[in-house]
């Protein structure tokens, strides 16, 4: 009777495809939470847009697409950061500058390097990646990385928490600014190139932020927030490969839409902060005070 | 050698296509420079990169029931908007975390209709543009945005100036401050319809970003800001148009990869705020 339900899950590639986003979805709690907190999603998007010319690089020369990728973020991160201290050039302007000058020779350079015959992949692929096409080498780095990752940012949790809601303060007990920032870009960067193969590089910013700012929505307490951001982001995952599958949609769009609704629903619903219970708090003068 | 400057210069004009190219090029650099100018002095690039992603679902439903681009695009950012609108001010999201979300949000909305539909091998041409390939419709559409954006700069220039920089004053002053917002909120969605056979809806912000971030590191002017953004979406324009052409690379890329190289080149050699002159320049006493 609940055949429908475990049909998808009988096959090679869905399952690598389950075990992978499970995998992500850690990382969307212990990395996205603080994307959310710092508001910083523009820098995360546009480093998960540079990384692009990495991989063509990468794919060009026949070397590591994983390393090409984290070469180009580094370098992209650093040029947004030195080129904003100038006067003249808000950060705003040379996120959206860089971003999409690297992005431009990505294509570019993609373009060499898939009508060079031998590589594998096309630029689509890389832009929305290959939920079933995820192979067991993929599994395998986001294992290795997404621990690494998680065991730092646990480590740094109390000094990455302080410095998002209270830099000055952070500072002041002797935390370096710049090091806990280094931190976080260094974490969202790997999170980004880990989960490139399964969703690509433009809808890898919605599993950073969606699934933590749904959980903001609910949670005050950050345990709470980083354990239910993940939580949102393996059910939507769920729920967007059963839509994928059945309806033959592509996969990272669907989980990513999947993820927007469940958003969209803690916005107008939260029992604390939704729409809904705000407008009723409003009308009813039991609850004033 | 004059021979082969002339060639490089007119052999691609004689191609039909390469002259719309840069006609609708040449279009554009006048909407994009008024417009993009305020989004750069007002730090918007994230709003706009936001919109030029999120139209992708009214881009693709256009396409597939042959419905007007320009009204389905301006309907869905005007929805876009309104939830980004709505979702920011709820505190506990914040700004940066609505405009990501809700955007992402409709952009795969956007995927899943266009593999729904069996359209994936249109999909590059909506991501990257079709600077060779825009119709004479295309044209059309990024000459009436151009005069609509004209109309209102003529119009409310300096209203919504002062609604960008000091929003206390203009409501002291009795402007119609909601009205100028939606107002510049439509003109901005409406450019990023019009530039997106152009570059595709990715590297729509860097038309509207890179100029007036170029320009700003030439003057302090806003209306030379303005006019040198213009400008320099005009020579970056036909220069990525004629590499492109050479070179047999994708066009939309290469004109916003030039336009990228003159950024830095203005970072580095700017002679008020360059890095390098004001290394250079002896220091006063």
């Amino acid at each position: 009777m609940f055949d429908w339900l475990s049909e998808p899950f009988t096959t090679a590639f869905t399952q690598n495809a389950l075990k992978e986003l499970a995998m992500v979805s850690v990382l969307s709690g212990v990395v996205g939470v603080y994307v959310v907190l710092r508001g910083i999603a523009f820098i995360v998007d546009g480093l998960s847009h540079a990384i692009l010319p990495g991989i063509a690089v990468a794919l060009l020369v026949g070397g590591n697409t994983f390393v090409g990728a984290f070469v180009a973020a580094l370098v992209v991160t650093a040029l947004v950061s030195f080129t904003s201290r100038h006067e003249q050039v808000s950060e705003d302007s040379a996120t959206g500058i860089f971003f999409t000058g690297a992005f431009a020779l990505g294509v570019i350079l993609t373009t060499l390097a898939v009508s060079n015959k031998s590589s594998r992949g096309t630029s689509v692929d890389i832009l929305f990646g290959q939920l079933f096409g995820v192979t067991e080498q993929d599994i395998t780095n986001t294992l290795l990385v997404g621990g690494l990752v998680t065991l730092l940012f646990v480590t740094l949790r109390k000094e990455l928490l302080l410095s998002s809601f209270d830099p000055s303060m952070s500072r002041a007990m002797g935390y370096s600014g710049w090091w806990l920032d280094l931190v976080l870009y260094l974490g969202v960067a790997l999170t980004v190139v880990v989960a490139l193969p399964a969703v690509g590089n433009i809808l890898v910013l919605a599993f950073l932020i969606t699934p933590a700012a749904t959980a903001r929505l609910l949670t005050d307490r950050i345990y709470r927030l980083i354990i239910l951001s993940a939580v949102f982001a393996f059910l939507a995952s769920i729920i967007g490969i059963y839509l994928s599958y059945y309806m033959r949609l592509a996969g990272g769009a669907s989980i990513v839409t999947v993820s927007s609704l469940l958003f969209l629903l803690s916005l107008a619903f939260s029992p604390r902060y939704g729409w809904l219970s705000r407008f009723r708090r409003k009308e009813s003068p039991a609850n004033v005070g | 050698m004059w021979d082969d400057v002339t060639r490089f210069l007119l052999e691609p004009l004689s191609a039909p296509y390469v002259q719309r190219a840069l006609l609708e090029i040449a279009i554009l650099s006048v909407s994009v420079a008024i417009v993009g100018t305020y989004v750069v002095l007002r730090s918007l690039s994230f709003l706009t990169l936001a919109l030029s992603h999120a139209i992708f679902p009214g881009v693709v439903l256009a396409a597939l029931l042959g419905w007007n681009m320009l009204l389905t695009s301006m309907v869905v950012a005007v929805g876009i908007s309104l939830l980004i609108g709505l979702s920011s001010r709820n505190s506990r999201v914040g700004h940066a975390s609505a405009i990501g979300t809700i955007y992402t949000g409709a952009f795969a909305a956007g995927i899943m209709l266009i593999s729904s539909a069996g359209l994936f091998r249109r999909l590059s041409e909506f991501l990257f543009g079709r600077l060779f390939a825009v119709g004479d419709d295309d044209i059309v559409i990024a000459a009436v945005v151009t005069l609509l954006a004209l109309l209102a700069y003529g119009l409310a220039r300096k209203e919504i100036l002062l609604v960008s920089f000091d929003r206390a004053m203009a409501q002291a002053q009795g402007l119609p401050v909601a009205f100028l917002e939606l107002g510049f909120l439509a003109l901005l969605s409406l450019v990023v319809v019009a530039a997106l056979p152009a570059v595709g809806n990715i590297q729509t912000v860097a038309l509207l970003v890179t100029p007036p971030a170029t320009a700003r590191l030439l003057t302090d002017r806003l209306r030379v800001v303005m006019l040198l953004s213009g400008l320099i979406s005009l020579l970056g324009g036909v220069m990525g148009v004629y590499l492109a052409w050479h070179l047999n690379l994708v066009s939309g890329a290469m004109v916003v990869l030039t336009l990228t190289i003159f950024f830095l080149l203005a970072y580095f050699f700017s002679p008020r705020y360059g890095l390098l002159t004001r290394r250079l320049r002896p220091a006063r006493a």
